[in-house]
This record gives structure tokens, sequence and C-alpha cells, in this order.
């Protein structure tokens, strides 16, 4: 191996560091990629001319320094970030000594680790395509170390790079699919304690408002066939009943049956949850995107679920695990079942606990209203008139509210958003005697006109309420809907057109009523969603009912079939490419019985050379194999009479085909002679 | 006409000893109308050859000694201004003869070398404005010294490509340098040599031999071969059409020579490396030799494709 490297390969390694690099920028602390850059800058000189390559004493200090900075960075050099920033540091380090072969392999090898590392962080299409190109780059590199100093520059080795690993895709699909997946052998630290998103188990006036700010996504739904309408759109995720004066919150129960799925048990629910199934069920799947949380969303009241998820007493599911990374749950819902139509007395008085003191005004009305009315229907019927006739303003951007938050509420400011509305009408219930209890979770979801399924957004997230009346279980009621009707029959972005997004002036759902940003939003959508399906869920079980429906069972002696008839598929790609690609020619017969002879003689040990002429030949054989002087002599010279002299005489083809024949079979008897010889 | 031919083949032997191979090509380059090109080291019997060639074949020759100092016009003719009669009248060189023997032909400026281009080429010469034919029987036999040698041009490509083939003598076998040194040997001096041929019996040689077949399989294999040349990254360019030209034209008469009426690819085989070396340049590693590549051709072409 050469030790000089070709000049412009030291470019192509550069560049392929920086394209390796790139995707890691997020989760780098600036200065390592300072590092990089300063290390390749410096290369760069050397390759000019213009400076030297660093002194030994200069690398050492360079290499204390940087160690030095990841350890006091992280406090440790254990660990997936400091160990990524370690490797970036180490590839531009190592440009600094880069002189011959052995150093630029290590250089492009760290390159790869370096592109194949994001996907421990992220593995999203996007960081999919951008691993792919750095495996392109650090190739093209290769390449390029590889081709001499005349050949052609810029794109040449890129190309040959890409063309490489097209060639590889195959295969690389093919191990995607059946290379068995095994469990990590260590534990895989986790990046960092990543945020919490979504609603959270309590809620206090703007909470859910500060979600609407937000356009991430927070789940997608696929139905088995038609979806419900929008506003049975009810993705119930927490049931809040304890209420402190200013905050909703879960009740203890409820965070022990938490706790109690986490720790995998099969019954979590405190009280048996009670149902009278109604007419109305969906079947859908939802792709929880990572929330760091344990709920997962459902329609109505979940019929039957999937493992991984365990059911609450109030019909709220429960995820087995934190969801860290996407989940994908199937959920059978009741959209009309009665909830719990029986509410047991010890239960009573906690779906009506409301702390003294607080919110004077409103506990007065609601036990006036109350007393005015004739059912407890026609109560909450009044209500929600109220809040549809009064000037109540339903915004994004509510004012702060004082200690008697429902009081200021619902006498004073009068704007607010959905929780501000739940959250008082479930106070007035409750001041009036009824079970009430806030609901949070999502509202509605947007239909990906590409593939049927919908998108849930965080600013989708919602809140409402629940009454319980005899007879009719728990029920649900929206004050929002009374406010703003818009929020539940189309979107947040449809009524709050101005305030929508406000924060993030370049979202893309900000201006998704232009078309053209529709489409591509949704494509885009749709590929993602796509790739999760087919990519990202595809895990252990997965592959082994996929194998099992391509085999038929999953049998050792199956899989080893299945393996040799793969490779011998394989293989004889590899042989028709390389041998079936020259194509035959086509002789006329005097010549193919004359290379039927020679083939005959080349099984006695007397080959033909490709240049070697028919009379050649002939004399050769004539010299070794004396005993068939006569009949080679003959054959080649009927054969050069029909191939060179230009006479056409079918009765000298039949001539020599014959004695081509008879040569051959003398042969065959000579040799089964011998081998019958040979057994006795 | 066989024996005429070896007739010939003997009479030439019998000045150059041992040499038969490389008196027949040489014959076969004549027998197929076209020039001949001898290279070797000084005192490889070059010269002995050509004569012998020149005389055997009965024509009239001319020999010229080819220098650095060397004009056009010395071959080609001049125009001299005659007092007698007041006008120019053209004094021919030598070169209007029926063989010219061009002794060193890399001796001379590529500007000498050139004034034969057009004479080799199309038989004719052009003096002064003046075109004038050439005998119908106009063979030039060059010989030259290897262009290693000191004080020589090389040959420019296209003059090359105009000699029908290029032969090398090679030192003499162990048997004929010792009967060439014992001076006991029979051989005649060229003066000696009686024209063996007569020029009926030549122009019938010229007829017979362009009339042997070649046979669409043969075709298939000279263009196999060309082909190679051409598409092979060993080679820098590949045989030009003139050169397969040559190439079956001296296969034919080579076949004619051994007696056939029709080319087998022996006979290809036979001329190729005499007809194709000098027309062919290798790359990089596969540069030395034009003899090597030819074997390295046709180890490779398969016969039958």
């Amino acid at each position: 191996m050469s030790m000089r490297l070709p000049r412009r390969s030291l470019l192509w390694v550069m560049g392929a560091l920086v394209v390796c690099t790139a995707p890691h920028l997020p989760h780098l602390a600036p200065w390592v990629p300072a590092v990089l850059g300063f290390a390749l800058f410096w290369r760069y000189r050397v390759y000019q001319g213009r400076w030297p390559f660093p002194p030994v004493a200069a690398r050492a200090l360079l290499v204390l320094v940087s160690f030095l900075g990841v350890g006091l960075q992280f406090r440790t050099i254990n660990g997936l970030d400091p160990a990524i920033a370690l490797l970036v540091i180490a590839a531009g380090l190592k440009t600094l000594e880069m002189r011959d072969t052995r150093d630029y392999l290590i250089a492009c090898f760290t390159g790869y680790f370096l592109a194949s590392s994001q996907v421990l962080f992220e593995q999203e299409i996007q960081h999919a395509a951008m691993a792919l190109a750095g495996l392109v780059a650090v190739t093209a590199a290769l390449v390029a170390r590889h081709q001499r100093e005349s050949a052609r520059g810029f794109p040449s080795p890129l190309l040959l790079a890409s063309k490489m690993l097209a060639q590889a895709l195959p295969l690389m699909l093919m191990l995607f699919v059946v290379f068995p997946r095994i469990a990590p052998l260590w534990s895989m630290p986790q990046s960092k304690a990543a945020a919490k998103t979504g609603p959270s188990d309590t809620l206090s006036p703007g909470d859910i408002a500060r979600l609407g700010g937000s356009n991430a996504l927070a789940f997608r739904v696929a139905f088995d066939g038609a979806p419900p309408i929008q506003h049975d759109l009810y993705w119930r995720g927490l049931v809040l009943s304890q209420f402190d004066g200013r905050e909703w919150s879960v009740p203890a129960f409820a965070r022990m049956e938490a706790d109690l799925a986490l720790r995998g048990l099969r019954k979590v629910a405190v009280r048996e949850p009670v149902s009278v199934p109604g007419r109305e069920s969906v079947e859908y799947r939802v792709i929880l995107e990572p929330s760091n949380r344990q709920w997962a969303y459902a329609l109505g009241t979940p019929r039957a679920w999937d493992e991984g998820l365990r059911i609450g007493s109030d019909f709220r599911l429960i995820s087995t695990t934190m969801i860290s990374q996407r989940k994908s749950y199937w959920v059978q819902s009741d959209l009309d079942a009665t909830l719990e139509p029986e509410l047991p007395a010890l239960r009573r008085p906690l779906e009506l606990r409301l702390p003294e003191g607080f919110n004077p005004r409103a506990r007065e009305m609601a036990r006036q209203w109350r007393a005015g009315a004739r059912s407890d229907r026609e109560f909450i019927s009044r209500v929600l008139a109220w809040f549809r006739q009064e000037n109540f303003f339903y915004t994004l951007t509510p004012p702060l509210l004082g200690r008697d938050s429902v009081d200021d509420f619902l006498f004073g400011e009068r704007r607010g958003f959905c929780e501000h509305y739940a959250s008082a009408f479930t106070f007035l219930l409750r001041a009036a005697g009824i079970p009430a209890r806030v609901v949070v979770g999502y509202q509605g979801g947007e239909r990906n006109p590409y593939e049927n399924y919908l998108l849930v957004h965080e600013f989708d997230a919602h809140a409402w309420s629940e009454a319980w009346l005899p007879g009719e279980g728990w029920v649900r009621f929206d004050p929002t809907a009374a406010v703003a009707p818009g929020r539940i029959e189309s979107s947040l972005g449809e009524v709050l057109s101005d305030e929508f997004l406000a924060g993030s002036p370049l979202a893309f759902e900000r201006y998704r009523g232009i078309p053209i940003i529709a489409l591509v939003r949704m494509r885009w959508d749709l590929l993602t969603y796509q790739w999760a399906k087919l990519v990202l869920e595809y895990d252990t079980e997965r592959q082994a009912a996929l194998l099992n429906r391509m085999l038929g069972g999953l049998s050792p002696a199956r899989l080893v079939v299945a393996m040799l008839v793969a490779g011998g598929v394989a293989l004889m790609l590899v042989v028709f490419s390389l041998f079936g690609a020259v194509p035959r020619r086509r002789h006329d017969p005097a010549t193919r019985a004359y290379l039927r002879m020679c083939t005959s003689l080349a099984h006695s040990g007397l080959v033909r050379l490709p240049g070697e002429g028919p009379i050649d030949y002939c004399e050769r054989v004539c010299r070794e194999r004396p005993e068939m002087a006569a009949a080679v002599r003959g054959i080649t010279d009927d054969f050069l009479t029909l191939g060179y002299a230009g006479t056409q005489s079918a009765a000298r083809l039949a001539r020599l085909q014959a004695s081509v024949r008879r040569l051959r079979a003398s042969r065959a008897f000579f040799f089964s002679g011998t081998s019958r010889n040979s057994s006795t | 006409m066989q024996q005429i031919i070896d007739r010939t083949v003997r009479d030439v032997g019998s000045v150059l000893l041992g040499k038969e191979r490389q008196i027949r090509l040489a014959l076969c380059a004549l027998f197929s109308r076209g020039h001949l090109l001898i290279e070797d080291l000084p005192g490889m019997g070059k010269t002995t050859l050509s004569q012998a060639l020149a005389r055997a074949l009965g024509l009239s020759f001319a020999r010229v000694q080819f220098t650095s100092d060397m004009l056009p016009g010395d071959i080609l003719g001049v125009s001299v201004f005659e007092q007698s009669s007041g006008r120019f009248s053209f004094h021919p060189g030598p070169i209007f003869t029926e063989v010219l023997l061009a002794d060193e032909i890399n001796r001379s400026s590529p500007k000498t070398q050139s004034a034969l281009l057009e004479a080799m080429a199309e038989r004719q010469v052009t003096v002064e404005g003046e075109t004038r034919p050439l005998p119908p029987e106009f063979f030039v036999i060059a010989t030259q010294n290897p262009i290693s040698q000191a004080g020589t041009f090389p040959l420019p490509e296209s003059q090359l490509d105009r000699f029908l083939m290029r032969i090398e003598i090679g030192y003499p076998d162990r048997a004929a340098e010792r009967a060439m040194l014992s001076g006991h040997l029979d051989a005649r001096s060229v003066e000696a040599l009686v024209p063996g041929l007569t020029r009926e019996e030549l122009a019938g040689i010229h007829a017979a031999a362009a009339r042997v077949i070649t046979s669409d399989m043969l075709l298939d294999y000279v263009q196999r071969l060309t082909a190679y040349t051409r598409n092979s990254a060993e080679f820098a360019h590949g045989l030009s059409p003139r050169g397969a030209l040559a190439l079956v034209a001296a296969a034919r008469t080579w076949a004619f020579m051994e007696g056939r009426e029709h080319v087998v690819p022996e006979d290809v085989q036979a001329v190729l490396p005499s007809v194709a070396a000098h027309r062919l340049r290798g790359t990089g590693d596969h540069s030395a030799d034009g003899r090597a590549l030819v074997e390295h051709l046709l180890a490779r072409v398969d016969v039958f494709g």
C-alpha cells in the first residue's frame, strides 16, 4: 500500500468529517465543533503548504485540553454525550497527523462511526437520510484515496460511492428484515432526561393555553373503517377530580394505579371500572409520540386494548412504561357506553368536594340556580346557556387571575381558554351538588388526505368536564363548545387565527390554509408516518410474525432451508451477473461440431488455447495423442474446408458431424472402460 | 507456381543463410504489392537481403544510401536549366525505378523521409507541380537501424503505416554462422544471383494471391483482433483500417505461398507480428515492445470468438 496520499483525497476526508458531524450539532456543546473546525482549518493550511504539521507537543496538548474540557463539561467521560463529543474531537485531531494511509483510514472509520452513531439519538427519516449522506461522503473519501492523482475530480468519487452503496442496498434491506434483533448486550445510556410534553397530571389556569402554542405532534391515529365525526373526537387522557381552589389534579388512587402499571401488574384499577356497553364502537391504532409520561389517549370508553396498556378505575388508559419512544397501540372503544351507572356513596363526596373559603360568589350563584331548577339537567343547560349568552370570550392569552380564580373569571374578566371554562363549569356543578370532574386530553385532529389517518397536535390539547347524572352515569359536557363552537367543529387555528401559534411565526401549521404548504406538510407527515410504521416499529415480535408468515412456521429447519435458498438465489444472481452477461455467440453447424470435438479433447487434457488455430491444435493433438491423429486430422480438414474455404457441402458437414460423434463415443467408451476396470 | 516461389526462396536463401522464415515473410510483402521495412542492428544482413530480394524478383532496382544531409530532390529528381535548349528539363531521381532500396532510411531527416510518402502510397511523384507516374511494379525495400541507435530520426507513424511489413532478421543460428565463419559455404555473392522470376510470373503471383478465399469466419477473426487492439486499455491506439486491410492482404499471400486456396487463422497469425507490430503502441507497462504486444494479442483473442 502506497504511503503517499493523493492530495485531493485530503479535502474529501475533511468534507466527509464535516458531513458526519453536522447531525450531531444539536447535542454538542459549541466548543466541540469549534475544535473540529480548528483542526480542519489547520490541516487545510498544511494542505496549502502554508503551515507545518503541528509538533507532537502541540498535539498532545490539544488532546489533553479537549479531554479536560469534555470531563469538565459532563463531569464524566462515560456515557453517550461525552463519547460523541470525544469522537468528534478525536476525528478532528486525527487529521492533524494524517500523513499516510493508515491515519487516513482511521479518520475514515471514525467518520463511519460518527455517521451511524447519530441514530442513537433519533431514528426519524431525516436522521436516517443524514446518516446515509455521511456514509456516502466517507465512502467517497475512501474512493478518492484509491484514485490516481490524474483521475477526474469532484463528483466522480461521490458517484462511485453512491453506486456502491446503492448496490449494497438490497443486502441492507434483507438484513433489516431477517437479521436477528439482539437485545443490547449493555444498557444503552439515555442521552439526557428528556423534557416531558403533553398535559401533566395537574391543571391550573394557563396550562392548556401553553400547550396551545406548540405545533408539536402528540399522536397519530389510524382508524379501521370510517373515523367518527369531528365533535366525537374527545381523546381522554387524564381525569382530574381533586380541586384545591386553584388547581385541579388527579386523585391519589389514580397516581397509585399509574405506579402499579409501571411495576408491571396486570390489574391496576383500584375499583373495577363498570360500564354498560353502547351500540357504537370504533377500532383504531394510535402511534404516540414520546412524551416521557405514562398516559395513553383513547376515545370514549375503551373495551379492548393492546398488551402494554392497563386500564384505570376511571377508564383512562395507562402505559406500563414511560413513553420515551414512540409507542403504538390498538384500542377498541365504545362511543356511547354508560360509565359507572351507579356512583358508590363513598365516592360521591369525593366528586363533590370543594375547598372551603374560595370563590364565594360562584358558589352562591350555583346554589341559587340549582334551587330554581327542577333537575340537574336543567341546571346544566342554564349554565351552558349563560356561558353562551353572556359576553364570554375565548382566547389563548387569558389575563392572570387572583386568589378566587373562578369568581375572577366568571364575574370579572370573562376571557379564558378551555381550562378556564372547564374548571369554572365543574366548580359550578360541584357547588350545585352535582358530582363533576375535569377531563384533560385532546380534542379533534387533522385528517391527512393522502392516507386515512388523523394527526393530533399539542395545540389540540383540551380540557372538558364530566358530570355524573343518575341513570346516565358520567356524561361529557364541554363548556368551550358553548362559548366557541368553532373550536370543536373545526380546529383551534380556525377560531383563533390571529393568536394561533403566534409565538412561532415559521411554523408550517400556521399557514396550512395555503394549499402548497398544506400539501407539503401532509406529504411529509405521511412519509414520517410510513417510516414509523414500516421501519421504527419493526421489532423482534413483528420480525417473528413476518418470518412466520413467510415461512409458514418458525422451526430451525425451516430457517436453515430459507437461508440456504436465499443464499443460493444470491449466489445465482452473482454468477449470472459475472458470466451470464456475456452473450454467447451462435456458431454455424460446422464450427459447433468442431468445438464439440475441442471440448471433448479438453476433457482428456488437451485444451485448445484461445489463440490456437485449428491447424496448430491439430498438430499438437497428433503429436501428443498419435492414436487419435487420424480422426482429428479428418475432422480438422473437413472443418477447414467448410469453415474457411467457402465450400457449402451438406455431405461434408454430415461427415464432420458423424466423425465428431464417433470420436466422442470412443472417448466415452474408453473412459467407461477404465472406470469399470478400476471398480473391479 | 509453387515451385517458382520455392525456387525464389531458395535463391534468396543462398545468400542469407538460415533465415527462411524471414525471406518468406519479405517475399510475402512484395507478392502482396506492399513495401517492406527491414529493421535490425548493423551487420545483420539487411542490405544483403534487400539486394537479394530485388535481384531475385527480376526487376530493375536502384539503391539509395540515406544520410542526414540528404534532400528530397536527391531522391525524387530535379529540374535543371539546359543551356543548349534554353529550357528546364527534369532529371529523374533514383526513385524512378521498380525496386527502390532505401538503405538506412532513418538516417535522413523527416523531410526527406516524407518525400517517399506519396510515392509509396500512390505510386506517383509530384515534383514542381507536375505529377509523374512510377512504374506499375514499384516497391520500396527500406532498411533501418533500431531507433535507439545514435544519429537516427524515427520514422513518423504515417510513414510506418505505409510499410506493409516490418521484419527483423535476427542473429543467425549456430550452424549457419559456423558455416559462414568457416568460409566453406556455397554462398554466392549477391551479384551472382540471377533473376528467378519473370515479369509474367510475378504478375501471375499477384493475381493468384488476390484470388485466395477469405471466409466470413476468418474475417470475423480479423475483426476480433482489430477490435481488441481498439478497445483494450493495453493499446495506446488500435489498428487502422489500412492496417486491417494490410493484414488480410498479407494473410492471403501467405496462404497462397503455403499452397492453399483459402486463408486459415494460422496464416493471419503468421503474418500478424510483421504486419501489426510497427503500427501498434502500448500504454503504460505494455509500451515496451510491439512484438510482445502482438504475442499478447494473439494469446488473448479466441480464434472462434
